[in-house]
Parts: structure tokens; sequence; C-alpha cells
């Protein structure tokens, strides 16, 4: 199954959510592939301990050509993954690659479930990725500038006749008559979505401090993660 | 005015020089266009003293994922001659073996310059795939005329190798009756102005039904015998001269 962590606007959480599904489902025995799609590498940095000044051959290699895919194991707290590392070449791609380019590429891996975590575009690799999702996750922090990018996100792939799944982060349940900031942004979020489905991640997972690695993911968070992303 | 398309990004990239193929569409017409000499070393030197390919090699992906040339195969040749480990490839999404055939062809012509036998030969190939494509299609096809496509098509029909055929298809895939050429009247005389001119500016060839229908409203709207003659007249004077 193909996962897409996928939203226009910066920041919002793809590669933060994309560790936290992966580390989910792996820790349920589930085989799962990462492909780090953003020419920024974020996920490979997280992830792997790949010296900085080194190239990382990975997936710009893959859409360039080459047969070998470079697979590297990681391991958090005895939660294994498997990644394909991105770098700065992709860089000179990203934003240009036909959308068909993920159709026949991973195919033949044999993996349960293959997350691709994207850049800040719904072009090119985005949209690529897209088109192979069985299912797409656009993560949205909360905060003012989310908001237009996460609709446009939304409205951008329903015009490849994907529909996705809003999972908002750090959200929390609004007092109605509260104005602090979370309570406005957390009010403001759920009205714009009107119907669009959406699930939430509450304030008090530390996910900074996963991804991280200063903590180990919990089995509360997990099923957090798992009831949001609807798998048992 | 002409309706401008979308503007939309190109899929272009660097790719493993080592990892492209030729594809069969080109295979088949490469002999067709060939390059010269003196032309091949002139782009060589082109591309060497510049360091880069300008102009990306354009690809189709089949079915297996293969990435198969259909213009730029010089390029390509040039970048393996010069030990280039990537050349940069724009994606095109197309589907089916004519249109891919097409594109070879419309990508390699724009880049040569065919000597008449050559074009003539070109003519003859797409005379041959399909004798029921029109003359104007041809010629737009291959960079030539239409009494250029005309004549090889009539070598070619009486040499047995292709039937004659009755209904042709236009460059709008729609199937005409090839015109029967008229015998020429002898020459009216025109009152001075009663009677529209005929205008030329359309592909009459094919395309007559608007304008007959105006010329045949005319005739039944005209007042007397003489009129209507001359209508007649002037219909089968510009027949005439587009046959």
């Amino acid at each position: 199954m193909n996962i897409c962590i996928t939203s226009q606007k910066g920041g919002s959480g793809k590669t933060s959510f994309t560790i936290l599904i992966a580390l989910s489902l792996s820790s349920i025995g589930y085989r799962v592939l990462c492909l780090d799609c953003d020419p920024q590498g974020g996920l490979t940095s997280y992830l792997s301990k790949i010296d900085y000044k080194k190239k990382r051959k990975g997936i710009f290699d893959i859409l360039t050509g080459d047969d070998n895919y470079n697979i590297i194991t990681v391991e958090r707290h005895g939660i294994k993954l498997d990644l394909i590392p991105a770098d700065h070449r992709l860089d000179a791609i990203y934003s240009s690659l036909s959308p068909y380019e993920f159709e026949l590429k991973f195919n033949d891996l044999n993996y349960d479930y293959i997350i691709y975590d994207t850049p800040p575009t719904v072009q090119g690799i985005s949209r690529a990725a897209a088109m192979v999702a069985d299912t797409i996750f656009i993560p949205a922090d909360l905060s003012e500038g989310t908001i237009n990018p996460t609709l446009y996100t939304i409205d951008s792939l329903k015009k490849i006749k994907k529909n996705a799944k809003v999972i908002l982060l750090g959200y929390k349940v609004p007092d109605k008559e509260s104005n602090a900031f979370k309570d406005v942004m957390s009010r403001e979020f759920k009205e714009s979505l009107g119907s669009t489905p959406f699930d939430t991640i509450p304030a008090t997972v530390n996910i900074k401090r996963i991804v991280s690695d200063e903590k180990k993911i919990t089995r509360k968070i997990i099923e957090t993660i798992l009831n949001a992303i609807e798998v048992k | 005015m002409s309706k401008q398309k979308q503007i939309t990004q190109k899929a272009i990239m660097p790719y493993n020089t080592n990892k492209l193929e030729i594809s069969p569409e080109l295979k088949e017409v490469q002999q067709l266009m060939p390059i010269s000499a003196v032309d091949y070393d002139q782009l060589k030197r082109d591309i060497s003293e510049s360091g880069e390919i300008r102009d990306p090699i354009k690809v189709y992906r089949d079915k297996s994922g293969k990435h198969l040339i259909v213009g730029g195969a010089n390029r390509w040749n040039i970048a393996q001659e010069l030990g280039w480990s990537t050349v940069p490839i724009e994606i095109v999404e197309i589907k089916g073996s004519s249109k891919i055939q097409d594109l070879a062809i419309k990508d390699n012509l724009s880049r040569r310059h065919l000597s008449n036998d050559q074009k003539r030969k070109l003519i003859a190939y797409f005379l041959k795939s399909d004798p029921e494509q029109s003359n104007k299609s041809v010629a737009k096809k291959s960079g030539s005329t239409k009494e250029t496509v005309k004549t090889v098509r009539a070598n070619l029909e009486s040499g047995g190798e292709i039937r004659p055929v009755k209904t042709v298809k236009g460059a709008d895939d729609k199937t005409y009756k090839k015109p029967v050429p008229i015998s020429k009247p002898k020459k009216s005389e025109k009152s001075g102005g009663e009677i529209r001119p005929l205008e030329k500016d359309i592909d009459a060839e094919y395309d007559l039904n608007q304008h007959f229908l105006t010329i045949v409203k005319d005739i039944l709207q005209g007042k007397d015998k003489q009129d209507r003659e001359l209508l007649i007249n002037s219909m089968i004077d510009y027949l005439e001269s587009i046959k």
C-alpha cells in the first residue's frame, strides 16, 4: 500500500508525520519503506546517520536511471525501518517530474507500506507520489499560514481525482468561548475544512522529541497514530 | 486568433546515457531523415565545445518502464561518443504507435534540410502506410506541397504500390469524397459587380460545404435565368481553379 504525505505548506509536519506513521506501522509488524522525496532530505537527516558531507545515493539516482536502489535500514529503539535517501541533487528535477514517474518504479519491492514524504509543493514529485498513492494525508500544524495552503492542496488533489485526509497536528478541542490562539485556530481549521475528512493528533503528543529520537514512541501514541490513519 | 494552451512545466531531467534506447517507431523512420556527415560533425563540435546538449532528448516510457528515444538520437550518440554519463531528457506522455511515430517524424524533420528526393521518399512512406490520408495532410507532415504529394501519389498508384482511393481523410480526421476533376467550360461574361467574388482562402478541395451552400443559396435566389447561369459558371470556374 502506498501512502503519500503531502502539503503545499512548508513546515506543516510532513516529515514528522511520516516518521510517526512509519514507526507506528513497523512497531506492529508491517514492513515499511520510507521514500524521502524532498530535496532538503529532512527525513534522511532525521532517520539516518549519513555524514552531511557525503553524497546520499537514493531517490535522485533512481529517477535518473540507476537500478541500484540503495535502500538503507535504520533503527529507532528496536523499531526497524527501510529508507531511500534524498539530497540536494533532487532539487534540479523534483518540480518538473512527470506525474507518472512512480508508476512502475517500486512495484516489485516487497513492502506492506511505502510512505512518500514529499516537499512543500503540489507539483512535480509530489503529484507523482499522489498519483500512485492509495491513501493521502495532509498534515497541518495549527498556524495562521497553514489554512490556505492546506485548502489549495486539497483542491489540487481533487483535480487529479484524489481525496485526502487532513491530520491536524497539535489539535486541541476548542473552547467555544475562548479567544486563546490554539482555540481560535482549532475552530477556524474545523470550519475551513468543511466536508473534507480530518483527524487530530493532540497537543499532548510530543512530536518533536519523538522525531528527533530524544523520546521513544509509546504504545498510546502508536494507537493514536494508527487510529488517525485508520489502520488496525 | 489562435487559442493559447495552458502553460505547463515540461518533465525535463538528467538521465543515465546507457539506460536509453532508440524506440522502434524512430528506428522505422530514421533512414528517411538522415543527417549528413557534415551536419553530424558540426553538431558534435557544438555539443563538445559548449559542454551541454541544449535541446533535451525526447523520450517516452514503455510499459516496462524503459526510456525510449523518439527525438534526439544523434545527440544521444554524440553524448556516448564523448563519454557523458548523463544526458538531458524530456519525457513525453504519449500513447499509440502512430502518434509516437508522428512525433518522431515531426521532431526530426524540423532539424533537417531534406533533398527533394528524400522528401519524395518520405511522402511515399506516408502514402504507403495509409493511402487515405489527404494530400494536404501528407504535405503538412512532410514539409512539402500538395502538388508534390499528388505527383508521388499518382506514381505510386500507376506502379501498383498503393491502391487508388475514393475517400480521403482530412487533417480533421473526417472522411471526404475525393473530388472528380471538372472539365473546363467556355468562358462566361461577368456583368461587373452583381456576382459576389468567390474566395480562394479555404481549402475547397475537401471543405466545400459552407461555400457551396452560400453559392447554391445565391443561385436559387437569383432573379433571372442570366444571373443563375452566371453564378453556375462562376462556380465551375472556381472548382477548376482549385483542382
